[in-house]
């Protein structure tokens, strides 16, 4: 199919090369540029937020976006809590605040220019893992044998729940520091490449696969996810595994966002994707997480043993 | 208020048919010229109008009192038929008409017509092939699609596109039918052209709404196109070289019973890119180039007269759009070999194949009989499939081939039996049943590549095929009360048989028309309709690569319901002037949901649609002349038609209403064809349309970023485009002329025409596609459109022998 998308692409590719392009004159129908507010609460964590204004297509890219001077409130259950510090390029963070399952946070944003924006959230409760293990090697394709991994848990049928999951390693690096002329290690977690073929798979994106109850509402369900076996190398000791529930909006816009970008990619295939906002008088999401984590050993670095 | 109906018809039909003695004409109307039968010829007794038509086999019936009737015979361009007739006996008259030469029009006075003014079918139009072969055309090709696009009520899509949509209606709701034969891809090049070959037709009949209860299948339209059959007379042939396509028709008898027709087209600018591409070659030291395009299409048609009553008809069409490379070429590649410590050549091969190609191919075998005068049979097998094929592979040095091959489609077999019974004048019954059996093919690719150990590795993705059965029953008459009212009411039950599930429901049809003079009627017609195949589409372009799939447990059958009502006057026997109003509710639409398109393989098709509604409402004016040096017609739309997808999780523009695609407030077409002389006419046509619906966003910003806590990740996150709604911005809008002339001249072997068109005559650039563009000069990002057709000047030499 990718062969066939290269070849309609090229046809119509010879097809614009003989067309003719003309500019139509046009005054773009929005007045200023919106306020936006992207962040997601997550319990147990302080609470971050991202502040900056929309471009206009007409905007030179070299415009600055960040909003660094605005003033930032977290209200809980409707109370001021405080004033979001700002650290750098349009990122703000509470010092003392961590965010509660249960509990209703609002953001309300004040820019220097006088604009205003503001959205809520409730954040959620955990859904804990009841088994994360390996459970075989599949051949996927012409893409190779991959590692076939499994999250069990057990879905809240009261509600509608929206999840995403993702697999990090702890890998150690060696690097020279050379103010102290010596060998340093460090060890970062770095969320692994997966995919999934599972039926309830909505998105696949930066390594997050998003999926809903749709099929298992208050059942236990076991998703089913794939990595690559190279992955099991002697990097890596353990792989953690994050299970995480989210708030509808925040869900609703992280499956919009893949699709999106898709979309513009391939203009002539596919309808543009309007991304979901949640935020009043200006744009960017607003969203909750609370995740649960359980690990997976990984034990004598080979994938065979998972045959 | 049906039952009602029919029972009131039946009653009064049944009274004269026992307190009057009647007698029974049957029998065929054809072209003296040629021997084809003319489709909707007018028969009556010019005494007291009580008439019929002729129906697709050219047959009619008509029972009348005993006595002294005057038996007229009319048909459009032909001179009518008059006779005086005792009937006291029934008869088997079968007239053949002589064609009239425009300029010597002859018009009989008291002649009235069946169709139009006094038809019962409204949203009907009938354009001759004579008008369309007259009319400019885009490099030389004479297109029916792209005439039937002029019409009122019918919206041509994007730029230069053969795409239909009607009254709000999208492409795959038309019910396109080749000699009854369904034609599901009727695009060559992307839609520049249509698949119709004008040479090879006979008639073209467009129904917008008040479908008559026979057919059915799709909710917008039928374009019911008719092959000739074939010179039964004498041997004949009409051919045209163009720019880029030539095309021959071959006609003629075969013995006293038997008739034939065989035509086909095909471009050649493969053949002429040839000498350039091989030249390329040399010059890049290839050893193999092959590169280019071409369509053909074949339509063939026989027929055989077993008697009077009984006649075979067998046609077929195929048609096919192929690109296709093929490179291959022999290099020495330079390496370093470690055990010699020096640097090895070695003489590499390598070959590439890609095609690409799509294409119909439809047969129908026909058995007429008319197993009385007043029973007419038709007994139809027909067979029509759709395919579409990318092929890709490369072959290195000694490996095997690495291969994909890429292909959909949709195979039908299908079987009916139509009937037509004339009881009475005051009735005209049609019924009949039909079964399809589909098999689907929505979308698989199959690999297979040498796995480096010398061994094949084949997979295959995609979409399993899909068998369903389509069945139908109708019944439908056409009843005339009383000399002002004539109601056309049928039912028609439709099943579609899918995995385990079984669609299946009443589609009542009902049109009347009411005699508000000789020359002036009002008409109404509510049709409800069942679609049980849709069509994946961007909507964007009609590509190849657009899926049909069937109705199935998740995807529910689309329905439609449209009520229309209008007018039409006749005025100096001329000129037919009509409006109509129509309103039309469209439930499980289809689209791709937002996000997914033909590319997303990886889940089943079913997953990636959304089902929505629709509405679509308007009026449409035309003013038609078909007799005469001047004909044309000016057509008016007047509409609105909108879509709604708010199911949850198939939610398409926030669930919110948004304008269609090809939405389009006002579409004007004026049509014009002049016959100077003997020698010379023009054709020019004008279009104007409000421009497409299409979705634009103003501004963007920043996505929210999953590392956005890291701030090394937080400068590569996205840009989201804030759009307000899907299809929110009007392109601007389309208007265009064309212009041709057509000199003709007798010869000693027949006739020569040459024609001379200019597509866009003042060289208007439509917009095909917009998009931003940053301008390298101001240093500004602008909104720039993209137009495809200028100017384009055309000429192509056709003759007839």
């Amino acid at each position: 199919m990718r062969k066939s998308k290269c070849y309609i692409t090229s046809l119509l590719v010879l097809l614009f090369s003989s067309s003719c392009k003309e500019e139509i004159p046009f005054d773009i129908p929005v007045s200023e540029r919106n306020l936006v507010l992207n962040s997601l609460i997550t319990n147990d964590s302080l609470i971050n937020a991202h502040v900056y204004r929309s471009s206009l297509v007409t905007d030179n890219f070299t415009d600055d976006l960040y909003v660094n001077n605005a003033t930032v409130a977290l209200f809980q259950n409707n109370e001021l809590v405080e004033n979001l510090t700002f650290l750098a390029d349009g990122t703000y963070q509470s010092q003392v605040t961590k965010a509660k399952a249960g509990e209703t946070y609002a953001l309300k944003v004040n820019s220097p220019t006088g604009q205003n924006a503001e959205g809520s959230v409730s954040v959620l409760y955990p859904v804990p893992i009841m088994a994360f293990d390996s459970i075989g090697i599949v051949r996927d394709g012409i893409n190779g044998e991959k590692v076939l991994l499994q999250v069990k848990f057990k879905d809240d049928g009261n509600t509608k729940n929206y999840y995403r999951v993702s697999v990090a390693a702890n890998e150690t690096h060696s690097y020279y520091d050379p103010e102290n002329p010596e060998m340093r290690q460090q060890i970062y977690f770095l969320r692994q490449w997966i995919e999934s073929n599972d039926p309830g798979l909505d998105a696949d994106y930066d390594n997050y696969l998003y999926f809903s109850d749709v099929l298992f509402n208050g059942k236990e369900y076991s998703f089913d996810l794939l990595m690559n076996t190279y992955d099991f190398d002697y990097n890596n000791d353990y792989f953690y595994v994050l299970l995480e529930n989210l708030s509808y909006d925040f869900y609703r816009y992280s499956v919009a966002i893949p699709a999106h970008f898709d979309a513009e990619e391939m203009k002539f295939f596919m309808e543009a994707v309007l991304v979901y906002n949640n935020i009043e008088n200006g744009l960017g999401i607003i969203g909750s997480s609370a995740a649960s984590v359980d690990s997976l050993y990984n034990s004598n670095y080979n994938p065979d043993l998972f045959r | 208020m049906i039952k009602r109906l029919l029972l009131i018809s039946f009653l009064c039909g049944w009274y004269n048919v026992l307190y009057a003695q009647k007698y029974t004409i049957s029998g065929y109307i054809s072209d003296a010229e040629n021997g084809e039968v003319l489709i909707g010829a007018n028969v009556y007794n010019a005494n007291d109008y009580l008439g019929t038509i002729t129906n697709n086999y050219g047959f009619y019936s008509l029972t009348l009192p005993q006595g002294t009737i005057k038996l007229t015979i009319s048909f459009v361009g032909y001179s009518t038929f008059q006779q005086e007739i005792q009937l006291t006996e029934n008869k088997t008259i079968s007239v053949e008409l002589k064609p009239t030469i425009e300029i010597e029009e002859v018009v009989v006075e008291g002649t009235r017509s069946e169709g139009g003014v006094t038809s019962s079918q409204m949203s009907l139009i009938e354009i001759p092939l004579k008008t369309i072969s007259k009319l400019p055309s885009l490099l030389g090709e004479t297109d029916i699609i792209k005439s039937i696009q002029l019409l009122p009520g019918v919206q041509s899509g994007s730029e230069g596109m053969s795409g239909m949509y009607v009254r709000g209606g999208g492409p795959d709701q038309n019910l396109i039918l080749l000699d009854g034969v369904p034609v599901y891809n009727v695009n060559h090049l992307f839609g520049f052209f249509s698949v119709f070959n004008a040479d090879a037709i006979q008639n073209v009949k467009l129904i917008k709404g008040g479908f008559p209860a026979h057919y059915g299948g799709r909710l917008s339209s039928v374009l019911d196109i008719s092959m000739k059959e074939g010179n039964a007379k004498e041997f004949h042939g009409t051919g045209s070289v163009g720019i880029i396509s030539s095309k021959l028709a071959l006609e003629g008898p075969i013995g006293d019973k038997t008739s034939y027709i065989i035509s086909g087209r095909r471009t050649y600018i493969d053949v002429l890119t040839y000498p350039i591409i091989q030249a390329a070659a040399k010059q890049n030291g290839m050893d193999e180039l092959k590169a280019g395009y071409f369509f053909y299409d074949l339509n063939a048609k026989i027929n055989h007269k077993f008697s009077d009553k009984s006649r075979l008809y067998l046609s077929a069409y195929t048609g096919k759009d192929k690109f296709y490379l093929k490179e291959a070429s022999t290099y020495t590649d330079e390496y370093y070999n470690p055990e010699t410590d020096s640097y090895d050549t070695e003489k590499r091969y390598y070959r590439n194949e890609a095609g690409f190609w799509w294409g119909n191919l439809t047969t129908a075998l026909r058995w007429s009989y008319a197993l009385s005068d007043k029973l007419f049979l038709s007994t139809t097998g027909t067979f029509s499939s759709y395919k579409m094929v990318t092929l890709a592979e490369m072959v290195y040095n000694n490996q095997r081939p690495n291969r994909a091959e890429y292909m959909s489609g949709i195979l039908d077999w299908g079987a009916k039996v139509d009937f037509d019974y004339y009881p009475v004048p005051n009735h005209y019954f049609k019924f009949g049943v039909s079964e399809t059996y589909h098999t689907y093919n929505p979308g698989a690719l199959a690999v297979s590549y040498d796995s480096g150990s010398g061994e094949v590795e084949e997979a295959e993705f995609g979409n399993n095929k899909i068998f369903t059965h389509e069945l139908a029953a109708y019944v439908e008459d056409d009843i005339r009360i009383g000399d002002l009212l004539k109601v056309n009411a049928g039912l028609r039950w439709s099943g579609f048989k899918v995995r385990n599930e079984f669609f299946n429901g009443l589609e009542p049809r009902l049109s009347a028309r009411f005699l508000l003079s000789e020359n002036w009627s009002v008409k109404g017609s509510y049709a409800q309709m069942s679609q049980y195949i849709n069509l994946l589409t961007t909507s964007k372009i009609g590509l190849p690569t657009d899926l049909w799939v069937p109705a199935t447990d998740i995807l529910k059958p689309q329905k439609a319901r449209q009520v229309a009502l209008g007018s039409m006057y006749k005025l100096k026997n001329e000129y037919e002037i009509s409006v109509e109003g129509f309103y039309k509710t469209m439930d499980n639409l289809v689209e791709y949901k937002e996000g997914a398109s033909i590319f997303s393989l990886e889940n089943d098709w079913e997953n990636n649609v959304a089902l929505g509604k629709g509405w679509s409402y308007g009026l449409e004016f035309l003013v038609m002349k078909q007799l005469g040096n001047t004909t044309g017609w000016i057509g008016y739309t007047l509409s609105k038609s909108d879509r709604l997808f708010d199911k949850s999780g198939q939610e398409i523009s926030f669930g919110e209403k948004f304008p269609y695609t090809y939405d389009r407030r006002h579409d004007i077409s004026f049509v014009l064809s002049q016959k100077i002389n003997k020698r010379m006419d023009i054709g020019l046509t004008w279009v104007f349309g409000t421009g497409n619906a299409t979705t634009l966003g103003f501004e963007s910003y920043p996505e929210y970023n999953a590392n956005s806590n890291d701030y090394y990740y937080d400068m590569w996150r996205g840009q989201v485009i804030n759009y307000k709604g899907r299809n929110n911005y009007r392109m601007p809008s389309y208007h265009r002329l064309d212009v041709g002339i057509n000199f003709h001249k007798e010869k000693k072997w027949g006739k020569r025409t040459w024609n001379f068109s200019v597509y866009n005559a003042y060289n208007r650039k439509n917009p095909f596609y917009l998009d931003w563009g940053y301008d390298n000069n101001t240093k500004q990002t602008k909104l720039y459109k993209y137009s495809i057709f200028q100017i384009m000047p055309s000429f192509s030499y056709s003759f007839e022998f």
